[in-house]
């Protein structure tokens, strides 16, 4: 009886205590690199900026064949205006945005922000947030063409 | 015959005279003058070898100082959060590397990174400085208010290698730290120009 209690004592215990989240591509379809593991989701707009679609954890049947994505790319500028990096007119004849194909269906596409935007923004209006978008190539212009999700990243430091 | 017993004795300086005696000795027969050269060009061989051991082994530090002077062309740049551990490398020569190739070229005491396109967390020029202790070294970057020092393990890889690895990792501003921003250390790795 005693050691039933025990048992039951221990795990209890293992299943309070709370695991690190080391396993972000187990967990979603998207995920960033450098990994920070601070809540602030924050980066560096002068630092490269690797950003990983998962297709295989898709679950959208529309996109599941699909064997080519592209990103669209706004960022919030410390001006409080947004700036875009190509549009949907534009994205199927925009290979510069084509995320690069890896191997077990992971997608990459990899920029320093700072650079790619160097001609769009503004002189002294620095990155604020970049938000990312993507779509499967060639983009038919309709939802079944497009990843459910925005993802937000922060850029709070200048430098 | 008899100079052949003092042959098997050991020579030594305090035997002079008995050196002296041995080569008189020995010109008296073609064999004890044979055997005797024999002997001399064994021991100025053994001193030949020893001597060379000694010159390569008595300074790495000189011997790198001369391997990095010269002109180094950038291959790739990697990036990892040292949090993850190793393993995590990431290819970033994509966006690092410049269409154009970026030279850093060793002078004497000054580094000069020729301006391309290439993005380097580090002055385009200042000083340079290698130190080693043991078996282990640093490379230093120097400018003012600047100072990266890269850390390396010497090995007879490192001595004759013609390429030329460092990682730097940026200085955190206050915002940087205070977002927790700043700790990616960057992997350059060169190889060197034929001069």
């Amino acid at each position: 009886m005693n050691s039933l209690l025990l048992i039951w004592t221990v795990n209890a215990l293992t299943a309070l205590t709370p695991l690190p989240d080391t396993t972000p591509l187990e967990k979603s379809k998207v995920f960033a690199y450098p990994v920070h593991h601070a809540e602030n989701n924050a980066y560096l707009a002068d630092e490269p900026f690797v950003f990983y679609y998962a297709s295989s954890l898709e679950k959208k049947e529309s996109l599941q064949a699909s064997d080519s994505f592209a990103v669209l790319i706004r960022v919030i500028g410390s001006d409080q205006n947004e700036y875009r990096l190509g549009n949907l007119i534009t994205l199927n004849s925009m290979p510069e945005l084509l995320m690069k194909p890896l191997q077990n269906g992971l997608y990459r596409y990899v920029l320093i922000p700072k650079d790619k935007f160097a001609g769009i923004l503004p002189p002294d209006v620095e990155i604020r947030q970049m938000i990312i978008r993507i779509y499967s190539i060639p983009y038919c212009f309709q939802d079944r063409c497009e990843v459910d999700g925005a993802w937000v990243f922060n850029f709070p430091c200048s430098r | 015959m008899g100079s052949v017993m003092i042959l098997k004795k050991p020579l030594t300086m305090a035997d002079s005279k008995h050196l002296k005696w041995t080569l008189a000795d020995c010109t008296r027969s073609r064999w004890g003058l044979g055997l005797f050269l024999n002997i001399c060009c064994l021991a100025l061989l053994t001193f030949t070898a020893c001597t060379g051991i000694g010159e390569m082994q008595e300074d790495p530090q000189k011997e790198i100082i001369q391997k990095i002077k010269g002109s180094w062309i950038l291959q790739s740049v990697e990036m990892y959060n040292p949090d993850l551990g190793p393993g995590n490398e990431e290819d970033v020569s994509e966006v690092m590397v410049g269409a154009n190739p970026s030279v850093l070229i060793f002078d004497k005491f000054d580094y000069l990174i020729a301006p391309g396109s290439s993005r380097h967390y580090l002055p385009l020029v200042g000083n340079w400085e290698i130190k080693i202790q043991g078996q282990s070294g640093s490379l230093s970057f120097v400018s003012p208010g600047n100072e990266f020092v890269s850390k390396f393990e010497l090995s007879e890889d490192n001595r004759l290698s013609q390429s030329l690895r460092y990682e730097i990792s940026r200085q955190p501003t206050e915002c940087m730290k205070s977002y927790g921003l700043g700790g990616t250390i960057y992997i350059y790795q060169y190889t060197k120009l034929p001069e």
